[in-house]
C-alpha cells in the first residue's frame, strides 16, 4: 500500500488536472456560444445565395461558366481538409480524418491534400499522403477573410487546370453533443436541387446581363461554401473540446473519490498501528 | 413589400417597405411595388429605403439585388446602417487609403483594393452624415 503523504500528492496533482479541464471546458463552452452564433447569422446569405443561383441556373444555359464544366478526366483530386490547430478535443480530428482517408482509399486517380489548421496537416504527413500547405485555423471574426482568399486561390488554379475537382472535408455541427464528418464537392460547382421555385414562368430584366451576373454569383458561391465549411468546423471543434473535457472532469472526480476512500483506509490503518504499539507496549511494562 | 437585406457576416434588415432606391453598377435604381421581376450587380453606395413614411439609410458595398414580385433581397459584400456607421473609423481608413493610392502603382492590384477601400469609407462617412 502507498504512504500516506504519497496518496496525498496524487490528490493534490488530480485536483490540479481538474482545476486545468474544467477551466477549459468553460472557455470552450464561451467560445462555442459565439461560434454558433457566427454560424447561424451567415446562414440566411447562404441559403439565399444558393436559391438565387439554382432559380437562374434554370433560364441560363450552364455551359458558359467553367466552374460548372465537368472535367473529362477525373485524375487530381484537391482535399481541401478543415481540422484543428489544438488538441485536447477528443476524438475531432481523428474522426475526421478517418473518414477523408476511407473516401480517399482505393479511388482512381492522384488525391492532394490541403489543410486548415495544422492537426490535420500532421497527420495525413505521417501518413505519406501528398501535402501541399496548411493556414491556421481562423477565428468566427476572421473566418470571412479566409474563405475569400482560400476560395479565389482553388478557382484559379481549379481554372487553370491544376486539378478536376475539388473537395473539402469538414465536421458538420450538428448539436453540441454530434458532429458529423462531411466531404462535400466544391468545384465543378455542383448546384443542390432547388425546391418548386415561386420565380417559375417569370421574365427577369437583368442589368448588365443574365450571364454577366450569374458569372459573379458562382465565386460567391464557392466563396460562401467555404466560409460555411470553416464556421461549421469552428463550432464542432470547440463542441468537441467541451464534451472532452466535460468528460475529463468527470474523470478526476472519479479518480479523486478513489484517491480519498484509499487515504482513509491507510490513515485508519496507521492509527490502528499506533495504537497496538502502545498498547502492546504497556502491556509489557505491566508484566 | 419586404426588403432583406443580408451580408456574409449577418442578416441587417428584414422589414416591410414602400420604395428602396439602390445603387446598382449600371446606375441607381429603384423600386416600387408591383416592380418587374429584376436581377442586377451592385455598385458601393448609398442605399435609401422609406418605411412609414421615414427614409433610412444604409451604405452597402458589392453584390446583387434581386427584385420579385414580393420583394427585394439584396446580397451585400458589406452593409452597415446609418446609425451604426463609426465615422471616425470611417474618416481614418478613408485617409489611409489615400495616403495609400498616392504610394501605389496604379493598375496593380494593391490599388484596386484601395480604390475600393477608399470608396467605402466615403460612402459610409456620406451615408453617416445623413442621420
Amino acid at each position: 500500500m502507498p504512504s500516506l503523504k504519497a496518496i496525498r500528492t496524487r490528490i493534490t496533482s488530480v485536483k490540479n488536472t481538474q482545476q486545468i479541464t474544467k477551466a477549459m471546458k468553460m472557455v470552450a463552452a464561451a467560445k462555442l456560444r459565439r461560434a454558433q452564433e457566427a454560424a447561424t447569422q451567415s446562414r440566411p446569405y447562404s441559403e439565399k445565395l444558393e436559391t438565387m443561383v439554382a432559380h437562374q441556373l434554370q433560364r441560363v444555359d450552364p455551359s458558359f461558366s467553367p466552374l460548372l464544366k465537368v472535367p473529362e478526366t477525373q485524375e487530381r483530386c484537391l482535399v481541401l481538409v478543415v481540422s484543428s490547430d489544438r488538441g485536447l478535443c477528443g476524438g475531432y480530428n481523428a474522426n475526421l480524418l478517418r473518414e477523408v482517408e476511407q473516401s480517399v482509399e482505393g479511388q482512381p486517380g492522384e488525391f492532394v491534400f490541403t489543410t486548415v489548421g495544422s492537426k490535420g496537416f500532421d497527420h495525413l504527413k505521417r501518413r505519406e499522403y501528398t501535402m501541399e500547405t496548411q493556414v491556421p485555423m481562423p477565428t468566427p471574426q476572421a473566418a470571412g477573410q479566409v474563405a475569400r482568399e482560400l476560395s479565389r486561390d482553388l478557382q484559379r488554379r481549379y481554372l487553370a487546370g491544376e486539378f478536376d475537382r475539388v473537395v473539402v472535408a469538414y465536421m458538420a455541427f450538428k448539436s453540441t453533443m454530434t458532429q458529423i464528418p462531411t466531404l462535400e464537392q466544391l468545384l465543378p460547382l455542383q448546384h443542390h436541387d432547388e425546391p418548386e421555385g415561386h420565380a417559375e414562368g417569370h421574365e427577369y430584366v437583368f442589368e448588365p446581363n443574365a450571364v454577366e451576373i450569374v458569372g459573379s454569383l458562382l465565386p460567391r458561391l464557392v466563396e460562401v461554401r467555404v466560409l460555411h465549411a470553416l464556421l461549421e468546423a469552428g463550432a464542432s471543434e470547440l463542441a468537441s473540446r467541451m464534451t472532452a473535457m466535460d468528460s475529463a472532469t468527470r474523470n478526476a472526480s472519479e479518480v479523486i473519490d478513489r484517491l480519498t476512500l484509499q487515504m482513509n483506509r491507510a490513515r485508519q490503518a496507521q492509527i490502528t498501528t499506533e495504537l497496538m504499539e502502545i498498547i502492546s507496549g504497556a502491556e509489557a511494562l505491566n508484566q | 413589400m419586404r426588403l432583406q437585406l443580408v451580408t456574409p457576416n449577418r442578416q441587417v434588415l428584414d422589414t416591410e417597405i414602400e420604395e428602396v432606391y439602390a445603387p446598382g453598377t449600371q446606375g441607381e435604381f429603384g423600386v416600387l411595388p408591383q416592380h418587374v421581376n429584376f436581377l442586377t450587380s451592385l455598385d458601393t453606395g448609398a442605399l435609401r429605403y422609406r418605411t412609414d413614411g421615414k427614409d433610412h439609410w444604409v451604405a452597402v458595398s458589392g453584390g446583387v439585388a434581386e427584385v420579385l414580385a414580393d420583394g427585394v433581397t439584396i446580397l451585400a459584400d458589406s452593409a452597415e446602417l446609418a446609425e451604426e456607421i463609426d465615422l471616425d473609423a470611417a474618416k481614418a481608413s478613408a485617409a489611409s487609403a489615400e495616403a495609400g493610392l498616392k504610394e501605389a502603382e496604379a493598375g496593380t492590384p494593391e490599388a484596386t483594393d484601395l480604390a475600393a477601400e477608399f470608396a467605402w469609407a466615403e460612402t459610409r462617412q456620406a451615408v453617416a452624415a445623413r442621420t
